[in-house]
């Protein structure tokens, strides 16, 4: 039996699909499992060896932005991928992408049993005002299903059941515990600054003087985390850049794992989660914990409350190192100046964000999920 | 996204709607008309506030 998983996000919502992996396999046991992906992401299903197909998104969008661009040429584009998945006899397709364009590809597929979310009826409007508030009422409409509802029918429409990941509890016999803090993001309104991480860093030092910690990066952040890391070693604050690729990650032993990571909303938070490292992520900017929270538990996630693209304040920055020094002794408490959330799984097998903010009394990080579980909200 | 980038993609949204339109008068709704329709909602997709997804950098 041949399934094939349709994942045209990116590479965080890729490694979210892969977990769904295990259930499918539950369900049909002896199975082959393959992807249609973003050309974007493929290196990392190379590396892998996972089978797959690359939908040219990328190379359709710079068609899209040339003056002269042909309709022909895309269409002839896309026309070679549909026949190219058509002719490899899918027994079944799951769509857990959430486009209107991925909706559309699903009418183009044929031979196979389709599976996910119907979208909405949508007009065909050709004015430019009217086709941009469509987008906008799709994106934005509170009433719409978030990305981790999505998730959750595609995968029951299917007769699936989306896991939820645990942490991993390190065991080891190391004497230093590790610290990674990934810190880009894919963009920069989302990413720590610099600065940021001093302030950070110097509060987790001041608790944990022994804590070995790592900057993480792809190796195109390379010459910034060393020049970051040399400035943060003339303040007497002990770092280590470890580039490594996803696939490197994966098969690290224990020495070079870690107990925790710090990250902004990027697919480095999903891949930990993958791997069960225990998690703070920093949402800021357009990144919102209720749409692309890590299917793990455990996980804790931050916001400002200060609506601003501004760097964080010194206060700021202490509060942060304070959530990692607590993640370090297995608590989570509510910060002065984040709104925060611990990730737990719902009775109804979804994820929920269990708001910190109202609890300002230490909380164990395994105990049992109290009464006042905020869903995540949506349709 | 810039101004440049943007007129590029209403230009190519205005372009595929056309070819869209000719192509159902002239051979009525089949399957190329499904894929240019495809090639329609990937150009609208690409407006920032839905968020184009594609990545930026470098998967690694």
């Amino acid at each position: 039996m041949k399934i094939l998983v349709v994942s045209l996000h990116r590479l965080g919502d890729f490694f979210l699909h892969q977990t769904l992996e295990s259930s499918i396999r539950a369900k049909y046991g002896q199975v082959e499992i393959e992807y249609l992906i973003n050309d974007s992401v493929q290196g990392y299903l190379i590396t892998r060896g996972i089978k797959h197909h690359v939908f040219p998104r990328e190379a359709l969008q710079r068609f899209l932005v040339e003056p002269y661009f042909n309709p022909v040429s895309a269409h002839f584009l896309l026309h070679q991928t549909i026949e190219q998945i058509n002719h490899q006899g899918y027994h079944a397709i799951l769509n857990l992408t959430q486009s209107r364009a991925a909706a559309a590809l699903m009418r183009l597929l044929r031979s196979a049993q389709i599976f996910g979310p119907r979208l909405g009826s949508h007009d065909w409007s050709p004015e430019e005002s009217g086709w941009i508030r469509l987008v906008d009422r799709m994106a934005l409409n509170p009433a719409g299903p978030s990305p981790l509802q999505w998730l959750d029918a595609s995968a029951r429409a299917a007769g699936l059941k989306m896991p939820i990941l645990q942490p991993q509890v390190f065991t080891n016999s190391r004497q230093r515990r590790h610290l990674g803090i990934q810190l880009n993001a894919s963009s920069k309104e989302k990413s720590f600054r610099p600065s940021e991480l001093i302030g950070c860093l110097a509060k987790v030092r001041l608790a944990h003087p022994n804590l070995r910690v790592s900057l993480l990066g792809c190796p195109m952040d390379q010459p910034d985390l060393e020049s970051l890391a040399d400035t943060l070693r003339s303040m007497s604050l002990a770092v280590s850049v470890d580039v490594r690729s996803f696939s490197e990650w994966e098969n690290a032993n224990e020495e070079n794992r870690w107990d925790l990571i710090l990250t902004p909303d990027t697919s480095a938070m999903h891949f930990a989660a993958r791997l069960g490292v225990p998690l703070v992520a920093l949402f800021r900017g357009s990144a919102n914990p209720f749409l692309t929270a890590p299917r793990m538990e455990g996980a804790v996630l931050l916001q400002r409350r200060a609506d601003t693209a501004q760097a964080m304040s010194q206060s700021e920055c202490a509060d942060l190192g304070d959530a990692v020094i607590e993640v370090l002794q297995h608590e989570a408490r509510s910060k002065s100046f984040f709104h925060s959330w611990i990730t737990r799984a719902s009775s109804a097998g979804g994820l929920e964000l269990e708001s910190l903010d109202q609890q300002p009394n230490e909380r164990g990080m395994q105990n049992e999920p109290s009464q006042e579980v905020a869903s995540v909200p949506g349709a | 996204m810039s101004q440049e980038l943007r007129s590029f993609l209403l230009q190519a949204l205005q372009r595929l709607e056309k070819a869209d339109r000719t192509l159902e008068s002239e051979q009525g709704y089949n399957e190329d008309l499904e894929i240019l329709r495809m090639v329609i909602e990937l150009t609208r997709e690409q407006v920032p506030i839905e968020n184009t997804r594609s990545t930026p950098r470098a998967a690694r």
